[in-house]
């Protein structure tokens, strides 16, 4: 059969003035708009599209949607993806797909082997073949041989996007339910959303000849597609899948080529208040001897190429069915030319309105298909009476099969709903729902169209309804229907051919699999899934689930619904990782905070570091031919013999007032602020109550029920968080309110022993002498000629200011201090130098010195914990660890004996440098200017009374032995800051 | 992705409440008078049940306040949600 | 290649005189009342009168905006410093980075940066609030002139961030 006697004249959803090309595997092909890739490669006679996962057997074309189990393409160019469905990725233009599991070559198998790999991958080959030496040394081959598609190399070329909708009714699924459904809500002016996988409304509609209203289906499905399409409170998402169901009523959807321009794929996050399930049914496949060859598809998707695609799979079939369905498949192959040979039913029984459907065609009644032949493509199958007796050998090259209809309840599932087995269709079905969703139409059991009807337009409106509005009658269309009925049928095999009869077939899930899965002792569902990977592939089992399940119970004796069913799981189709990140990729993976002098520094050359709190900050200013030490150094030696300049913006800061104020204060500081006067500052430490130190700062008395906060840059959230909380869970009736000023007042800090004279020439109305302006303290007035509160804190251990302006005033305030700071020889300062100075003084790092199993005694700060507060958070926790008297690690100085060996942070610390549990670890090192070699800060066992004594930092490389000492390498007296 | 009633805003996304854990009763007023063990426990040793859990949550990125529900861990119904407004 | 996938735009815009008022409602009209329209009696609402707007943004909390130029009368109007011990008065101005979102496309782009359902029949035209917005704090309103859209406005350290997630989504 050629190309072209493929492809029929006329009829079908295609448009043959929109010719298209492509390629596959690097031939060119064509096909039409409207087309598939699959549906374009079948009308090309491309049988073999891929290889299979495990045994790399030749597999075609099977199903006509998601439900495909076997066709799985690579993109390349614009859109470039893995793992696409052929079935589902619509042709384009110039689309370029390859086979994904094809080594060489899909037609050129390595062919030899196969034999010999097959015997190596039985049901749990992951855990038994590939045990020694180690899982790592076969991965990498076996993800080559066997593995899914790789990675795109380049960025897809356009973007995803995340969109958020809202709606009163939710409708999945625009077949005739879902229409149905929509149409009924839609009439009640709620907020409906549709959302359906195909381009044009309808569902299996389109695949088969149906009518409704008097006219054909299809007609009946645009026309009410149309209707939905233009009316204001409905959004209509075409090509688009609903493939998550979370809680509280928010379903994933992902769109394929919306209409935006550069945009590849988006995803819908609706969130509705009600939801109608209208997924339709899947029919599941037979299962025989090469089930899985190019060649045997299932009866409604040969339908669905034929009515829809207007292809021919094949020009003689064999149709093999337990049910009624495949009748009508029958009736529309051969009305559109194939020669359907013959109809094997394993019903003894055949009804008389499905015989009625296929004229005079052969129907062996009571017979089963055991086995189909053919290498590369079916040539023939053997048919004949389960019981025994003569097969019969059937040439053909087409095996249409139908094993009943499975409603798509994977949505449901998510959701929490339960499922009950129905007899009558041989199936699972919903029962009960879990969230304020119901399930419609063929989805819920029902198989004819008249059905779908009127129950989708019932949850419909019965939706609408829910969601307080009012849903006005509308009369059902007449239809046109085909009967059904079913006898389950779950395995068709001849003995000794198990192995190469597929129950899941994406994953090369045989009966043999599961027969061993079953023998080795897997008893539940849930492990044989696991053991045998069935319905574990992407295609989450929508082919094979049932009828593994239906072989459980048949192998072990008992009813399909003892045999249960497994969880389904989202994503019900690939998604890729684009469109689930959307715009939140790049820059703006995660939030970034500047502030006024953010694009100053990147002028400057700053090399800018994420830093704790989302914020940007420079880490150090390199100048040309300068080493990162070089820098560093420099800037370290600008704040200790003459200025430097750092920004301080970021510091948490928050305005606390109310009568309780002081009490919030004294309770969630570790020491007294009872006795801070108005206009002083000062540093406390805050604990949480399992005693471990959450944050430290000064705080400022502004008035008497006035405070302003100040925290340290990470922790400003988690600070308000823990007061809010406090405020409005813990302590609901005290008088305190917070306001966030972080963002606010904007601060240059000015530190080193000419800060004052850089004061002095900004100008300012403060009297700064350092009488007038201890330490400590903070004033308000004008700095440069802008407003400004200054406080005299120190980080750095020298005298500093740190001036808080608007924020709209900072660039100016920075500009001018750079001005007036340049003949005092200023320097501006980043995160690398502010760490060495605070480390040279031995100030508390967050992250650094406090890692959430430290308590203030260990760092020395025993002073902090007040004895004359009954309570504050955390104090207990502390005593009660304190009272077990086991040793702690302790904050101590390290000097590396060698002056010129850094410590790598972080670096363990074990007894003498053996290979023994650390008894600390490094918490910072840097070379210090003041001292001209490494110093280090530790936490070490018992540290406090060893010191003199030496450690030993273990590393990978070497040991390195250090003296312990105080931990604070810069005047210890802290006369400097204080001046 | 919950759906959470504040109290005064109504049914808000879970982004924009940032988990607050359980919710075991306010802090007690004097930690000082209560057992080693009993304060410990308060501290850590928190139920972890399948069904019905008190917790907090706060509506960070909307009005700022501490939100208390009662959710089923097993079905995320959110059956419960206090009015902390006082 | 890429062209300009919607009719929408976002745009930096002025700085706006904010106070953040927080106290019981009848501290804050015993306070304030006389200087500032009605105090709005539902959440998240927002009352506009001559270029000022309160909004009730959560319990015990209330947003003050107004024209940049009104900022000093309204400091000297709200006077932080002397307000009773009950209400807090704070000027955040300098806090904010507001944006206009406007276009035919505008709710296409807004549902893209906020889970926040924007349904006239929910988010009407009186309606404020703080909520997620490009996966920060930001603070919502509907805007009607001078053309239909919305004013959002972030922490002010956040607005290049913002601003780049503009750029990503309108292309």
């Amino acid at each position: 059969m050629t190309a072209a006697e493929r492809r029929l004249a006329s009829g079908g959803g295609i448009d043959r003035s929109r010719p298209l090309r492509f390629t596959f595997d690097g031939r060119p092909y064509r096909g039409f708009e409207g087309d598939t890739l699959a549906s374009a490669l079948l009308a090309e006679g491309v049988d073999i599209i891929g290889r299979s996962f495990k045994y790399h057997r030749p597999r075609g074309v099977i199903g006509a949607g998601v439900e495909d189990p076997a066709c799985l393409v690579e993109l390349a160019g614009r859109a470039a993806s893995g793992n696409q469905q052929a079935a589902t990725v619509r042709l384009r233009d110039g689309l370029a797909a390859t086979s994904v599991n094809c080594w060489p070559s899909p037609e050129l198998d390595a062919a030899g082997i196969i034999g010999a790999f097959s015997r190596l991958l039985p049901a749990g080959f992951y855990y038994k073949t590939f045990m020694w030496p180690g899982w790592r040394y076969y991965e990498p081959w076996i993800r080559r041989a066997a593995g899914l598609a790789a990675a795109p190399a380049t960025p897809a070329e356009g973007r995803f996007e995340t969109r958020h909708a809202h709606a009163d009714v939710l409708v999945v699924g625009a077949g005739p339910a879902g229409l149905s459904a929509a149409l009924a809500a839609a009439g009640s002016g709620a907020r409906v959303v549709l959302v359906d996988d195909n381009r044009v409304p309808g569902g299996a509609l389109l695949n088969r000849r149906l009518g409704i209203g008097g006219a054909p289906a299809e007609e009946w499905a645009a026309k009410a597609g149309g209707e939905l399409a233009a009316m204001d409170n409905v959004t209509y998402l075409c090509d688009a899948t609903a493939w998550g169901y979370r809680e509280h009523n928010l379903v994933l959807v992902v769109q394929r080529n919306p209409e935006t321009p550069d945009v590849i794929e988006r995803s819908w996050k609706v969130r509705a208040r009600r939801v109608v399930i209208a997924t339709g049914a899947h029919e599941r496949p037979l299962v025989f001897a090469n089930n899985d060859r190019p060649g045997a598809m299932l009866a409604s998707a040969v339908q669905a190429y034929v009515n829809r695609y207007a292809v021919l799979p094949g020009t003689t079939a064999v149709v093999f069915t337990n049910n009624d369905s495949a009748y009508g498949a029958a009736a529309d192959m051969a009305a559109a030319g194939i020669d359907v040979a013959a109809i094997v039913d394993s019903r003894k029984d055949v009804p008389g309105a499905a015989r009625a459907l296929v004229g005079g065609t052969e129907i062996l009644a009571g017979q089963v298909v055991t086995e189909a032949h053919g290498r590369r493509r079916v040539r023939s199958v053997s048919a004949g009476d389960p019981a025994g007796g003569t097969m019969r050998r059937i040439a053909c090259d087409l095996l249409a099969h139908s094993g009943g209809w499975n409603p798509v309840v994977h949505l449901h599932c998510q959701s929490r709903g339960t499922l009950r087995f129905d007899d009558t269709i041989a199936a699972f079905v919903p029962k009960d729902a879990a969230q304020p969703a119901a399930v419609a139409g063929a989805a819920a059991g029902l198989p004819s169209l008249g059905d779908a009807l009127a129950d989708g337009a019932a949850k419909g409106a019965g939706a609408a309804e829910a969601a307080g509005f009012r849903a006005l009658s509308r009369p059902l269309p007449e239809c046109r229907d085909q009967p059904y009925a079913v006898e389950p049928l779950w395995l068709a095999v001849a003995p000794g051919r198990e192995d190469r009869s597929f129950l899941d077939i994406l994953n090369d899930v045989t009966v043999d699999d599961v027969r061993l899965a079953l023998r080795e002792g897997y008893r539940s569902i849930e492990h044989v899934k696991r053991y045998t990977t069935g319905g574990m592939g992407f295609d989450q089992g929508k082919t094979g689930n049932a009828n593994i399940i239906g072989t459980v119970a048949h192998v072990k004796g008992i009813a399909v619904p003892e045999a249960g069913f497994t969880t389904f799981r989202p994503p019900y189709v690939p998604v890729a990782f684009g469109a689930v990140a959307g715009a939140r990729t790049g820059p703006v993976v995660l939030p970034f905070r500047h502030t006024p002098v953010t694009a100053w520094n990147i002028e400057q050359g700053a090399v800018m570091y994420e830093a704790g709190g989302r914020w940007r900050r420079p880490g150090y200013f390199p100048k040309p031919g300068e080493s990162f030490q070089d820098s560093v150094d420099r800037e370290c030696r600008s704040v200790r013999q003459r200025v430097g300049v750092y920004d301080g913006s970021p510091l948490g800061k928050f305005e606390i007032k109310g009568r309780d104020a002081l009490r919030l204060l004294d309770l969630v500081y570790t020491n007294d602020f009872s006795d801070l006067a108005p206009g002083k500052g000062r540093y406390g430490l805050m604990l949480t109550d399992d005693g471990m130190i959450l944050d430290d700062g000064v705080t400022f008395r502004i008035d008497e029920h006035r405070y302003l906060m100040t925290t340290s840059t990470a922790n400003a959230e988690t600070v308000n968080r823990h007061l809010e909380r406090i405020l409005q869970v813990d302590r609901r009736g005290w008088d305190v309110r917070i306001t966030t000023l972080t963002s606010e007042w904007c601060n240059a800090t000015i530190c080193g022993p000419r800060a004052r004279d850089v004061m002095k020439a900004l100008a300012t109305d403060i009297d700064i002498d350092r009488d007038a302006f201890p330490f400590m303290h903070f004033r308000s007035g004008s700095v440069a000629g802008l407003p400004a509160r200054v406080f005299r804190v120190s980080f750095t251990g020298e005298v500093s200011f740190e001036v808080n302006v608007r924020r709209r005033h900072f660039r100016s305030l920075w500009d001018r201090v750079m001005d007036a700071g340049r003949r005092f020889g200023i320097e501006p300062v980043g995160s690398e130098a502010s760490h060495v100075l605070r480390t040279e003084k031995g100030f508390l790092s967050l992250g650094h010195e406090a890692d959430g199993t430290v308590d203030p005694h260990d760092l020395g700060m025993s002073w902090i914990m007040s004895r004359k507060k009954a309570d504050f958070i955390g104090k207990r926790a502390v005593e009660i660890r304190r009272s077990s008297g086991e040793p702690r690690r302790e904050l101590v100085g390290l000097l590396p004996d060698d002056p010129e060996q850094a410590i790598p942070e972080g670096a363990p610390l074990t007894p003498g440098g053996s290979k023994r549990a650390s008894e600390g670890l490094t918490t910072a090192c840097v070379r210090s200017v003041v001292n001209d070699r490494w110093i280090a800060l530790a936490l070490l066992e018992n540290g406090r009374e060893r010191i003199g004594g030496t450690a030993h930092a273990r590393t990978r490389t070497r040991i390195i032995p250090a003296r312990i000492a105080a931990p604070c390498f810069h005047d210890p007296e802290g006369r400097l800051l204080r001046g | 992705m919950h759906l959470i009633r504040c109290p005064h805003c109504g049914h808000r996304d879970e982004s924009e409440f940032v988990y607050g854990g359980p919710f075991s009763g306010a802090r007690p007023d004097d930690p000082g008078a209560i057992q080693d063990e009993a304060w410990s426990n308060y501290l850590t040793v928190p139920d972890n049940p399948v069904g019905p859990v008190v917790e907090c949550w706060w509506h960070a990125n909307g009005c700022g306040a501490w939100v208390t529900i009662a959710r089923d861990t097993a079905t995320h119904d959110i059956r419960e949600a206090r009015d902390d407004r006082g | 290649m890429v062209e300009m996938g919607y009719e929408a735009t976002a745009s930096r815009a002025g700085t706006q005189a904010v106070f953040e008022i927080r106290g019981k409602q009848r501290d804050v009209a015993a306070w304030a009342g006389a200087r500032l329209p009605p105090l709005p009696a539902q959440p998240n609402t927002e009352t506009r009168e001559d270029g000022l707007a309160i909004c009730h943004c959560g319990p015990d909390r209330w947003l003050v905006r107004a024209p940049i130029r009104r900022e000093a009368g309204l400091t000297e109007a709200l006077d932080p410093d002397a307000a009773p011990v009950s209400v807090s008065v704070v000027p955040v101005s300098d806090s904010y980075a507001f944006f206009n979102v406007s276009g035919k496309d505008a709710d296409a782009v807004m549902s893209m940066v906020t889970p926040l359902d924007l349904h006239r029949s929910v988010f009407p035209e009186n309606a404020a609030t703080f909520t997620a917005v490009c996966g920060v704090r930001g603070f919502l309103a509907r805007r009607t002139r001078p053309e239909n859209g919305y004013e959002l406005a972030v922490d002010a350290s956040l607005a290049e961030m913002v601003e780049c997630w503009f750029a990503r989504i309108l292309g």
